[in-house]
């Protein structure tokens, strides 16, 4: 079936995009100004044990030999050790991704549990009071910065109802779910205008369409119509909406995860390029970039799997 | 005498252009017998097409409908109706475009099956079988493989074969076809016609026809209705009408097409353009394009009088085209 050679090519693409951006990632070393051997070993070493760092370390091999081994390393999931703690980078990484991954999952669900119905209320009554008092709402939420969001919801919701801790991350699955609850709601009130916004004009075009007319004259029932014939042709192009979003969103995770003490990767980056920890900004660097990657790989795939025509438009 | 299926009194559309109000569709009055295919002929922007999607309330977003519509949905005397009461329950409507008109993210056979799916409670296994059942009707060869196909994935002519079925899927007492072979090629057009004819013939089905191409309609249709600008200026039995028009706009489109033409004739069009609807005429709206235009056609109001037993015109001076 052609949808899936399609989802195959574009999984072989993934392989030459990773080697450019760890090309990338490499070169941040390289252009860094200053001595990374210097920065190791302190200023006080003298020219021999420089010298004899730099030769441990292999930093006097070509460049491109230098890159080769690099990608080995990574292939074996090896990111270099942290000039500070001297701990390897994925462990310091490994704990912190867990919370991300928590603040993005449960944030892409909120954008959702809020922007799809939103949307299809907007698009079915538009023009009308509904569909103006979900724009007005989108507006505001788009025009409210996330940490100030952040900061209200602490105030307003987790102070005097004691229902959410106001920061760190739970143990357990239940603390987990409500240290996470404001932050995810925090990121989904920023996104989920965009999302109501692509999704509304898609329901729209759709709604106007001639399949969707066959469908009335069908004579099923409005949520079956809409169920059937009308999100998912809309959904289609949200999902790259959605995907664009979530580049975003990593990086709205580092503002609120700030906010929130949570001791997530955008903490850990904020953390890393305070001190100049090169090894540990490169492992950073890398794992959001693989995220984005990742996500945009995912919405071709979630395109190819709700629109059989894919195939024939790329 | 009254075995009406369908009856339109008075049908008028309005929409809002630009904040303007038009009315596309201007009191459009017709009945339609069991089993019987009506033809409606016109220019695009004649309101044709709009007439049909008003009979089952799938006009564009703001038309608004007005005026009596009337089905014998269960065999009695035809009677007052809501677009929603009909809908999969006696009238289906197969669109121009195949392409557009079906759902590209539903397999085939379940677009099909939607219709028994919903109105008879088949199950899932039951409606896909009727659905397959529904396509070799139709004449799609191995039906069962294309049932799990894409729209997309189809020809043309298979495509509105589909629609077709579709349409059949909930037994229509009447099927409401725009512009169905237009998209077509030629050869595929006529096993479309084909097939709509074979149908009427086996499940007494009645046809109203839409289309701008009068040699489709003079092949298919038992009666035919030309419209201009929004009303219905003729209507009779089909051969009686493209032989022997009793409006100067049917015997100047009849003018305008090659298949009907003499030998040596040339072809004629129609001088001017079709009336935009936010500035129809008033009094007769083909008077502004009438080789027989008189001062009092200036004056004339609507009304389709009748001139035999099952002809009628809205012209006030139909004598003008008896002269040689």
């Amino acid at each position: 079936m052609g949808r899936f050679s399609f989802i195959a090519k574009r999984l072989l693409q993934v392989i030459p995009m990773m080697l450019g951006i760890i090309l990338v990632v490499f070169l941040l070393l390289q252009i860094t100004p200053g001595d990374p051997v210097r920065q190791i070993v302190g200023l006080r070493a003298t020219e021999e044990q420089l010298d004899e760092v730099r030769e441990e370390m292999s930093l006097d091999d070509h460049v491109l030999v230098q890159y080769g081994r690099y990608v080995a390393l990574i292939a074996q999931g090896d990111l270099g050790y942290s000039y500070k703690s001297k701990q390897p980078v994925t462990s310091l990484i490994r704990d912190r991704m867990v919370v991300t991954a928590w603040l993005l999952t449960a944030g892409i669900f909120l954008t959702l549990l809020i922007s799809i119905p939103a949307a299809i209320a907007a698009a079915l009554y538009r023009g009308r009071a509904a569909d103006q008092v979900i724009r007005g709402a989108g507006l505001l939420g788009l025009s409210m910065p996330a940490f100030w969001v952040g900061v209200m919801l602490l105030l307003l919701v987790a102070l005097p109802t004691g229902w959410f801790p106001p920061g760190g991350f739970g143990e357990t699955f239940g603390e987990r779910i409500r240290s996470i609850f404001l932050p995810a709601l925090t990121l989904a009130l920023g996104s989920s205008p965009f999302i109501i916004r692509s999704l509304r004009a898609s329901m729209i075009s759709v709604l106007n369409s001639d399949y969707v007319a066959t469908g009335r004259a069908s004579g099923g029932s409005r949520r079956r119509l809409i169920r059937r014939f009308v999100f998912r042709n809309a959904a289609v192009s949200s999902v790259t909406v959605l995907a664009l979003e979530i580049g975003f969103l990593l990086f709205g995770a580092v503002v609120i995860e700030t906010t929130f003490a949570l001791p997530g990767l955008g903490q850990g980056l904020v953390l890393a390029a305070r001190g100049r920890d090169l090894p540990a900004i490169q492992g950073y660097t890398l794992l959001f970039a693989v995220i984005v990657v990742a996500v945009y790989l995912l919405s071709d795939i979630a395109q190819a799997m709700l629109d059989p025509r894919v195939e024939i438009e790329s | 005498m009254s075995e009406h299926l369908l009856e339109v009194s008075d049908l008028r559309v309005t929409m809002q252009r630009r904040g303007v109000p038009i009315t596309p569709v201007d009191g459009v009055s017709l009945t339609l017998d069991r089993g019987e295919i009506l033809g409606i002929a016109g220019e695009s922007g004649s309101g044709k097409t709009l007439t049909l999607r008003a009979i089952l309330g799938l006009l564009p977003r703001g038309g608004v409908a007005e005026g009596d519509l009337r089905f014998a949905s269960d065999g009695g005397r035809p009677a007052p109706y809501v677009p929603t009461d009909v809908h999969g329950h006696g009238i289906s409507i197969v669109f121009q475009e195949p392409m557009t008109a079906l759902n590209p993210t539903m397999r085939v056979g379940d677009l099909i099956a939607e219709g028994p799916r919903i109105h008879q409670g088949m199950n899932k296994a039951d409606a896909r079988a009727r659905a397959i059942e529904l396509m070799r009707l139709v004449g799609i060869p191995t039906p069962e493989r294309r049932a799990r196909m894409w729209p997309h994935q189809l020809s043309g002519g298979l495509r509105q074969r589909v629609m077709v079925a579709t349409a059949l899927s909930t037994e229509p007492k009447l099927v409401l076809c725009d512009e169905p072979t237009t998209a077509l090629d030629v050869s595929v057009q006529d096993q479309i016609l084909g097939l709509l004819q074979d149908l009427r013939m086996r499940f007494d089905m009645a046809i109203i026809f839409v289309s701008h191409d009068i040699a489709v309609l003079g092949e298919l249709c038992d009666r035919l209705a030309i419209m201009y600008a929004g009303q219905i200026v003729e209507i009779g039995p089909t051969d009686d009408v493209i032989s022997r028009p009793n409006h100067p706009y049917t015997a100047a489109l009849m003018a305008s097409v090659p298949s009907f033409q003499g030998t040596s004739e040339e072809l004629q069009g129609i001088p001017g353009h079709p009336p935009d609807p936010a500035a129809f005429a008033s009094g007769c709206r083909f008077a502004p394009r009438c080789a027989f235009a008189r001062e009092d056609c200036k004056e004339a109001s609507y009304e389709l009088t009748p001139t035999s037993d099952d002809r009628a015109t809205s012209c006030i001076h139909p004598e003008v085209l008896a002269q040689p």
